[in-house]
């Protein structure tokens, strides 16, 4: 098996789920559709696409797929996408204006901003702008966190 | 209602200074994603979704559709300047556009595109206007099987139309679907592939979703390829597009018009396809056709104004039918159901309001637009000096914060950031989401129209063959899907996809 194959057994695997789960639900009749009649109809179009593809993809001789490479993701995408996940997380613990702050500047410099001075005044003007706007106009409702400012 | 007291009413509504002020707010919105990398209408409109919760539904529209058709604008002005267009509307631009550009005369060609845009989209207007009404009393006759034809065959253009493999755009299609079953069926009241997850019971939130594929995907994709921009140093000088420059371009501005408005009717990338279909007809009727590519003005007044009447068209189907052609006005539609608004062929007798009110505000964006694009390009010139790795952490927080706020859910963030995962992988494995997000929004009204269909029918199928409306439909959607067969129609959709 080549690499190749795998994102049309996916799209299989993801087309069984729905076919088994759509049984279990109940099809109905033609004349009565039940909650599964729609899933099912969509699981076995989804998996028989998969089918198709690693079929193709495993026969194809051009290797468009496997000149894609991942390896940059790994050294910045990736990052970004975990700190966006604990500032979500943790914002209940720390409040609003001290997460963000930690947050930006982290993601300024993931993303490349190299001096310090410059990802700081721009953390702070973030904080100060978006506390502005989504606390003070739109008032949505963010955490106090443990320091209760924010 | 009359026609006069129709347009009074959508006037008394878009001069409201509320609704002036979100009209505003939608169209620098739309200016400045247009201008920016990493971003495009659909992200920017689901960004601004939950703020429009909690306005009234007519300013809601106007301010997203304002984001759409101004999109479009700032587009062009990346393209000329700086050869990148800003969403892909504008790719065409950049031919002709960059190379005037690059012989001092970049301020003639953003005038002429900020002016084409301009009149097109003022026609377009007024196309819709008077096509609207009509369509929407044929739509009214429309039942169940009717709009299961449509649906199917409007979904089928779009994956028909979507860029590279069209294996993969079906699949993406099928994916949508699959997605929108996750929550409540709402005919038996059943929970549908929710894995005991109480927030799933609801299904997956539109926002969270729109905002991963197309706000974080687009992100993760483009910081791989981010690059500082190189603007043009030379100074911008005489915006105002000379005699010769109008007379050359008048007759491109109009038979872009018209182009951009009937294929923006069609679902599937309307804009883009029509830019480009523009430039190919320009260059056509030209006298001098070699010279296309080198600098020549009809090249960016042609496709600028076919791009900007083309979202004027985009709006036919969603005001008639309530079947959206393209990922944004599927959004604009899941905005306006959000607000308890029945989209469909009642909408115009039921609410007025929408319909009229955002055509005349679309009318007074556009000259808003043409204020901020012509006076003000020092500014989006400046904006565009900004680094991506400034940028970027920007749009990832708005995001962050989008999707949290419309139910203040850390669930929704997390389901925002996976799509913005899959959204990378998509494009790098070269899927298109738009077909996903269309099918998304539709699937709900699919399904009843299906089980209704089939419930009117005692169960025979024959119900969408009998019927010759649905019939015809039906039989195009099926053509387009055994294109990959027919050699013909085959070579055609690779025709189109490498224009794209």
């Amino acid at each position: 098996m080549r690499y190749t194959q795998v994102p049309g057994l996916i799209w299989m695997a993801i087309g069984i789920t729905l076919l088994f789960g759509s049984i279990k639900l109940g099809l109905g009749t033609f004349q009565k559709p039940g909650p599964g009649f729609m899933p099912f109809f969509t699981g076995s179009l989804l998996g028989l696409l998969g089918l198709i593809l690693a079929i193709i993809s495993s026969r194809r001789k051009d290797k468009e797929d496997d000149k894609i490479s991942l390896k940059k993701f790994f050294k910045q995408g990736v990052y970004a996408l975990i700190s966006s996940t604990i500032y979500i997380f943790v914002l209940d613990y720390f409040g609003f204006i001290i997460a963000t702050f930690l947050f930006i500047f982290i993601l300024l410099k993931i993303m490349g901003t190299r001096k310090w001075l410059t990802s700081i005044l721009i953390s702070l003007l973030t904080v100060g702008v978006s506390y502005l706007i989504f606390i003070f106009w739109l008032r949505i409702n963010f955490p106090m966190g443990m320091l209760r400012i924010g | 209602m009359g026609f006069i007291d129709s347009l009074t009413l959508g006037w008394e509504l878009a001069s409201n200074i509320d609704n002036l002020i979100y009209c505003f707010i939608g169209v620098f919105t739309g200016t400045l994603i247009g201008v920016l990398p990493g971003i495009g209408p659909p992200g920017a409109i689901a960004l601004l979704l939950p703020i429009s919760f909690g306005i009234n539904p007519v300013s809601a529209i106007i301010m997203l559709a304002g984001i759409y058709y101004g999109a479009s604008y700032g587009g062009s002005t990346t393209s000329i300047l700086v050869n990148i267009p800003g969403e892909s509307a504008s790719v065409v631009t950049c031919l002709d556009g960059y190379k005037m550009a690059r012989q001092g005369r970049a301020g003639p060609a953003l005038g002429i595109s900020a002016f084409g845009s301009f009149i097109a989209g003022t026609l377009g207007v007024i196309f819709l206007m008077l096509l609207a009404v009509p369509l929407s009393t044929i739509a009214l006759q429309f039942g169940p099987p009717e709009y299961v034809a449509l649906m199917i065959l409007g979904l089928t253009i779009v994956t028909y139309l979507a860029h590279g493999s069209i294996l993969k755009a079906i699949i993406m299609a099928t994916f949508g679907i699959a997605l929108s079953q996750i929550g409540t069926d709402l005919i038996t009241g059943r929970l549908r592939f929710t894995f005991g997850i109480m927030e799933l019971e609801d299904g997956i939130g539109l926002v969270p979703l729109v905002m991963g594929l197309f706000g974080i995907g687009e992100v993760l994709t483009s910081m791989e390829e981010a690059r500082e921009v190189d603007v043009l140093k030379r100074k911008i000088k005489g915006l105002l597009p000379n005699l010769k420059d109008w007379k050359d371009s008048i007759g491109a501005i109009l038979r872009g018009t018209f182009v951009g408005f009937f294929l923006g009717i069609l679902p599937g990338g309307g804009a883009v396809l029509s830019s480009f279909l523009a430039y190919a007809v320009e260059k056509k009727v030209s006298k001098y056709p070699e010279k296309f590519g080198t600098g020549v003005i009809e090249g960016v007044a042609g496709p600028e104004s076919a791009n900007n009447s083309a979202t004027a068209g985009a709006f036919i189907p969603l005001f008639t039918l309530g079947i959206p052609s393209n990922a944004v006005t599927a959004l604009l539609l899941g905005a306006l159901m959000i607000h308890g608004m029945q989209p469909g062929p009642m909408l115009l007798r039921q609410n007025p309001e929408i319909f009229w009110g955002t055509i005349i505000s679309m009318y007074i964006g556009n000259v808003m637009l043409l204020i901020l694009n012509l006076p003000l390009i020092g500014l989006w010139v400046k904006v565009l000096k900004i680094p991506p790795r400034i940028l970027f952490p920007f749009i990832f927080f708005f995001c962050i914060i989008g999707s949290y706020s419309e139910n203040n859910s850390v669930f929704d963030v997390c389901v925002m950031l996976f799509f913005g995962l899959v959204g990378y992988l998509f494009r790098k494995f070269k899927y298109e989401p738009a077909p996903l997000v269309l099918a998304f929004i539709l699937t709900p009204m699919l399904e009843n129209a299906l089980r209704q269909s089939l419930i009117i029918s005692e169960g025979s199928f024959s119900i969408f063959f009998s019927r010759p409306i649905a019939g015809v439909a039906l039989s195009i959607a099926l053509l387009l899907l055994l294109s990959p067969f027919l050699p013909y129609l085959n070579r055609r959709r690779e025709v189109i996809s490498k224009l794209n």
